[in-house]
């Protein structure tokens, strides 16, 4: 990415606590019009924690979140909510509203925030279906399609409106890996045809290495690196080295310390 | 020891009071927000959606309709036969018709179909908004820069408001019908006469006290309900024990109303 380029969404030293656990500790991280950006690390390193506050539902106890250089957590509500409707959002449930069909779910934001005709809305709500590969499947309840057909019917509503941003919260957790493929070939689409700037947050190795253009690893709260895939793959950090090769030896350690362990066991 | 105990004590209760505080500084807050969406909002254009009104007006009032009408029924029922084992010593059986009917329009119908609608509908919206909350939906609707309370609170405060009334008016018909059962049948009032004496003793301000805090009692249960739903922390665990407390909240509360609107009646003569 070139260097004098403005970025369009720039975190800016970020930090969070949460009963009285620091969980973000001073993150920046610039991010650029058109690219995928991946923050991976480690469960519970806040990656999902700094992919809320991009979206403004958690704020920061100290830092600043700018989206085309406007402070998310500044501006009045009405216009958070102008830039939330350029920003679709995929949850790692998913989040479909449980009591509406897929069409309904899609149509939602349509419905809301849009005076479309509910003809050209039902045109609109197809062209979504069909580009996740979900036609004719509308009147379903989310509760009776699987998990990967919920993601896919989410990420089609979270590009009801034709957002300039898509934002990932683990896309493929927990997919088979010939849909997690599916879904990573979907992130990469929306990014070339659509020019949409997305920011997935994931631990999935092998969807990093192939929906990335820029990777960011977050470990305990803070940026360790930012690079190219390349970059990162030939990264001498250990502590990268380690992650993307799932190395149970190395600097990330669940191994606790031993000393007081006899003490721990035998005292009440 | 013996002090550190009383600290703890201090401590705990100061807690407690706090979190009361904080509850319902929220509650009230929330109410704010509600009122917001229904004065102010609509004039920017973002009402809360008919189709949502509609569907919710059905699901507490309607389905409702058949579980009051039982249980002020048979109130009506127990309430005749026990003040007519007592006012048959004075030999004053014929008061029975406007004891029902007072007591029934003023106290019972409004209370019972609050209890009622508290454990059957209260219960349900806690259950629904918490669950939408543990599995990230509300979120979502964040995140799609729909406002939670207008899209789900403001539909069922109204269905609340609105249907808490109807249904107590349903109830004091029915409490009344069975009095009226009881005493025709079992001790010997003649219908006619029945029907007279009740017109004779209920007032209309009997019964507009009584739906008043009905619709009183339906703000409370919305309020309660939703406030827990939304609040809900901690996967299907969560969603249950916030379930419980609202309905436990929403009875005391509604208990608590009563008695304060009673005394404002009764001591502002009306």
């Amino acid at each position: 990415m070139e260097e004098n380029e403005k970025p369009v969404i720039e975190i800016r030293n970020l930090v969070k606590n949460f009963a009285g656990r620091r969980i973000l500790n001073n993150v920046n991280l610039k991010i650029y019009k058109g690219e995928v950006m991946v923050i991976m690390g480690g469960s519970g390193c806040g990656k999902s924690t700094l992919l809320r506050h991009i979206i403004g539902i958690l704020h920061p106890d100290e830092g600043q979140v700018l989206i085309e250089g406007q402070d998310i957590n500044a501006v009045p509500r009405q216009e958070l909510d102008m830039i939330r409707r350029r920003i679709g959002m995929l949850f790692q449930s998913g989040g479909l509203i449980d009591y509406m069909n897929i069409k309904d779910n899609i149509a939602l934001p349509l419905r809301e925030h849009t005076a479309l005709d509910e003809n050209v809305i039902d045109i609109i709500v197809n062209l979504k279906l069909s580009m996740v590969n979900m036609r004719g499947m509308g009147s379903l309840l989310p509760s009776e399609i699987s998990g990967g057909m919920n993601k896919r019917a989410a990420l089609a509503r979270a590009i009801a409106l034709d957002p300039a941003y898509v934002f990932y919260d683990e896309p493929t957790a927990g997919l088979d890996p010939v849909v997690a493929g599916v879904i990573d070939q979907l992130i990469l689409d929306f990014s070339k045809k659509l020019s949409v700037t997305s920011v997935v947050v994931t631990h999935d190795m092998q969807s990093v290495f192939r929906i990335a253009s820029r990777i960011a690893m977050l470990h305990m709260g803070e940026i360790v690196t930012v690079g190219t895939p390349e970059e990162i793959k030939s990264s001498k950090d250990p502590l990268v080295h380690q992650f993307i090769n799932g190395k149970p030896d190395g600097p990330i350690t669940f191994l606790q310390k031993g000393d007081n362990y006899l003490k721990e066991l035998t005292e009440k | 020891m013996e002090n550190k105990k009383s600290v703890d004590l201090v401590t705990s209760l100061g807690i407690k009071a706090l979190t009361l505080f904080a509850t319902v500084k929220d509650m009230f807050y929330l109410l704010m927000q509600i009122l917001h969406w229904l004065f102010i909002g609509p004039f920017k254009g973002k009402a809360a959606k008919r189709d949502s009104i509609f569907d919710q007006m059905v699901f507490v009032g309607v389905k409702s309709i058949v579980i009051v009408f039982f249980i002020a029924v048979f109130t009506g029922f127990v309430l005749a036969m026990q003040s007519a084992y007592q006012l048959q010593q004075l030999g004053a059986v014929i008061y029975v018709t406007g004891l029902v009917a007072v007591s029934i329009t003023r106290e019972l119908g409004p209370v019972l179909t609050a209890l009622v609608v508290a454990g059957r509908v209260g219960a349900a919206i806690t259950a629904q908004l918490g669950s939408m909350k543990v599995s990230e939906q509300i979120e979502s609707l964040e995140t799609m820069a729909i406002n939670p309370v207008r899209f789900l609170v403001v539909p069922r405060f109204l269905a609340l408001l609105i249907m808490m009334p109807a249904l107590a008016a349903i109830a004091d018909l029915s409490g009344i019908l069975g009095g009226f059962f009881i005493g025709v049948t079992n001790l010997n009032i003649n219908p006619y006469l029945y029907i007279e004496m009740t017109k004779e003793f209920l007032a209309l301000k009997d019964i507009m006290t009584g739906l008043l805090k009905s619709a009183v009692f339906g703000v409370i249960i919305c309020l309660v309900a939703c406030y827990k739903g939304l609040n809900t922390k901690g996967g299907a665990e969560g969603v249950g024990k916030a379930t419980t407390e609202s309905v436990v909240t929403s009875f005391v509360l509604i208990i608590v109303a009563d008695a304060i609107l009673t005394a404002v009646f009764y001591f502002g003569n009306m």
